[in-house]
């Protein structure tokens, strides 16, 4: 007992560092990793990485730019209208990206993962400021 | 401290408990289905090869979904969440576990379509209008090759799980905003899931076209109902329109830009729908409309924006579709009886169980709009005008001026039915609290699912693929030179999925004719082909033999008024055969 509310204090100093309107860190980073590493997945051969690997590509362009919009309106819309306007955000994203390559006729998988990226590391770096102070 | 650690915990193990009843009824549900036998499959479909313990499982879920609403100090949403998850686990993916193929031919072709993009990087309009609109087969390109597959084969099984689990989420904020009750929407959605009969929700762009419809009016009203008309450019002070009292709960506040973002937002969601299918963008365009003439839309422009976007993809994008094809695009233009009867009239046909089957549809269909009707009507006397919702149902109807085609109805039904729920169960929600009123909803939902197995599976025998029918289409293509004729005498044939331009796929010429057993129609089976050195293959299957059997007009034991004809003497090889397939090399007499 005693053990877990040392946990909780610590985990308590270390959320109370981060302002209440910015999501943690660890989030952010998690996300870019997970872009990065989709977009280099898609460049492996067909068949390497099995069922993880389709299914990671399959959420990850379905879902990566919606995940990072999240973190920015987590805190400002009720959760159910942030996963509204994350999968609103995200399946245009994919859908958009795609036909733009296609219509370029430069159009591959892992160019639209790469440009799906983009967004999301996009949403995730620049400040995500969009409520008026 | 000891008290406190208890009631904290009896706050969480009550409803944890109650997701762990769901879990289990869904993996036993799942499990039933799994052991259940695809051969038992007749006239009245699914319905027939699913064990007894499936409809258990999927009934103790209804009860445990419906006891978790009724409850008076407010329902769980993790609870009532987890059960309607599992609920569309059990009904939309029991197919996938009981039959070995993934079902429905037209899901085959469009994984073939997809495949056509993932190999050559291009669409092929000329060859199939569809690629006029490939948003949806390019995405499912980048999915299927990002995450190293072949062939978008293995998303067609699980597709219309995802799909609808798609739907809910927007669905649940809009019936959340416009009736302003938790319990009115979580039953809203319940009665969509059961109701939802169509099948619209396959591999195919109309579903992820449904999902972006339902995100753009979920923004629209979340965000845009209430307040000062927003304008491109200002307006005399006269001519301001302030919009109407919205119902519901109100608009949700948010800065200036996050607005401007949303409205972005929206853009995008447009263009991504007028790229991938030809009947959602223009759904939207009326829903908006609907809503600003309602006044229940602040963006006043955003309708004129949706329809500009639309004509200008069809007018740029889709070139190779309208041209030539004017009378398709504007012949049907003010025929409404023309869509009926394509729609309807033309569906009431074939074998007396399968008529039966269509007029069930029917009554179920004519039913939620009687209903939806009525629900409007009472609110309305009671002062509670659901005119949001109202205005939502109605604006698909206006699609019946243009003739989409024997699939326009339906897709009336599916953008028109989840606001004719979320009308039905406001109306509901108004009588809740009495004990009887809650029997009588719960037990018209348990009676509602085997209903909704038999209208949505109805015709599983012939929109199962067999397979049988997959490995006679694999032996096809590995004998067909590139280029060959392949003709399918009805259009129930899982083909396509590999090589979907690499063919000249064909229907005979006079395909009534050859169902009849027209021996001129046998004898000349695609007329005067392009290519006459080209080969020519006719595939027959236990499908389309069902197929033509139970659901064409006049086409009752076709196949065995045709298979004595297809002889050497009338042109016809038979190159292969399993129990569900034939394959014929054809060369004219």
């Amino acid at each position: 007992m005693t053990g877990l509310n040392q946990w909780r204090t610590l985990v308590g100093r270390a959320s109370s560092r981060v302002p209440a309107n910015r999501p943690p860190r660890w989030l952010h980073a998690a996300i870019l990793c997970w872009s990065g590493a989709s977009a280099v997945v898609a460049f492996l051969p067909h068949g390497a990485g099995g069922v993880p690997r389709a299914v990671n590509a399959i959420v990850f362009l379905m879902f990566g730019p919606g995940c990072a919009l999240a973190l920015g309106l987590r805190r400002r819309v009720p959760f159910p209208v942030v996963a509204t306007i994350s999968l609103g955000a995200s399946l245009p994203v994919l859908v958009v990206s795609s036909q733009l390559l296609l219509i370029l006729r430069i159009w591959s998988p892992w160019g639209v993962t790469a440009l799906v990226g983009l967004v999301t590391v996009g949403l995730l770096l620049v400040p995500v400021r969009l409520e008026e102070s | 401290m000891q008290r406190g650690v208890f009631s904290a915990t009896a706050t969480w193990v009550r409803p944890a408990l109650r997701c762990a009843i769901s879990l289990g009824l869904v993996v036993g549900g799942c499990v039933a289905a799994s052991h259940g036998d695809q051969g038992q499959i007749g006239q009245r479909g699914l319905i027939q090869a699913l064990p007894p313990v499936f409809f258990g499982c999927a009934g103790l879920l209804t009860l445990n979904f419906f006891v978790e609403l009724f409850r008076g100090r407010g329902p769980n949403p993790w609870v009532l969440g987890t059960a309607m998850i599992g609920m569309v686990v059990l009904l939309h993916g029991a197919p996938g576990f009981l039959e070995s193929e993934p079902r429905f031919p037209t899901a085959w072709l469009h994984a073939g379509f997809t495949g056509q993009i993932l190999d050559h990087g291009v669409s092929a309009p000329k060859v199939d209008a569809r690629f006029n609109w490939p948003g949806f087969f390019s995405s499912a390109a980048a999915a299927t090759g990002a995450g190293g597959l072949t062939s978008a084969l293995p998303l067609l099984r699980w597709a219309p799980v995802v799909m609808v689990l798609l739907y809910l989420l927007p669905l649940h904020v809009i019936g959340r905003q416009l009736t302003g009750s938790s319990t009115a929407a979580w039953l809203g959605l319940w009665l969509f899931l059961v109701f939802n009969w169509v099948g619209q929700d396959y591999f195919a762009p109309q579903s992820i076209g449904f999902v972006l419809y339902l995100l753009a009016i979920a923004i629209l009203v979340t965000f845009f109902r209430g307040g000062p008309q927003l304008r491109l450019w200002p307006r005399k002070a006269w001519a301001r329109g302030q919009q109407a009292e919205p119902e519901g709960l109100p608009d949700l506040a948010v800065g200036r830009r996050l607005r401007v973002a949303l409205i972005a937002l929206l853009i995008l969601l447009c263009a991504a729908l007028t790229m991938t299918h030809p009947l959602s963008p223009i759904m939207l365009v009326l829903g908006s409309a609907a809503l600003v003439v309602s006044r229940r839309c602040r963006l006043v422009m955003f309708p004129a924006i949706a329809g500009i976007m639309t004509l200008g993809w069809i007018s740029i994008g889709a070139t190779p579709y309208w041209v030539g094809h004017l009378d398709t695009i504007f012949g049907g233009v003010g025929h409404v009886s023309a869509v009926v009867n394509n729609s309807v009239g033309e569906r009431v046909t074939g074998s007396k169980i399968h008529e039966s089957l269509v007029r069930v549809r029917l009554e179920y269909t004519g039913a939620l709009w009687a209903l939806a009707g009525v629900s409007a009507v009472v609110l309305w006397a009671r002062r509670q005008p659901a005119v949001t919702l109202m205005a939502l149902a109605i604006a698909p109807f206006l699609t019946m001026a243009q003739n989409y085609g024997s699939e326009g109805v339906l897709r009336i039904f599916l953008f028109s039915a989840p606001f004719g729920c979320l009308l039905i169960a406001q109306f509901v929600v108004l009588g809740l609290r009495a004990r009887f009123v809650q029997v009588v909803v719960a037990g018209a939902s348990l009676a509602l699912i085997p209903v909704f197995v038999l209208t949505r599976y109805g015709n599983e025998s012939f929109e199962q693929v067999r397979p049988n029918e997959v490995e006679a289409i694999r032996v096809l293509y590995s004998m067909a030179p590139p280029g060959s004729n392949l003709v399918s005498a009805t259009s129930q044939l899982p083909w396509r999925f590999d090589f979907a331009t690499d063919y000249t796929y064909l229907r005979p010429t006079e395909a009534r004719a050859f169902r009849r057993g027209s021996l001129t129609a046998v004898r000349s089976l695609v007329g005067h082909p392009r290519d006459s050195n080209a080969k020519t293959y006719l595939v027959i299957t236990t499908s389309q033999r069902l197929y033509g059997g139970q659901s064409l007009k006049g086409s009752a034991q076709w196949l065995r008024r045709v298979r004595p004809l297809l002889t050497p003497y009338n042109g016809y090889h038979l190159v292969y055969s399993n129990p569900d397939a034939w394959i014929y090399e054809f060369e004219a007499p």
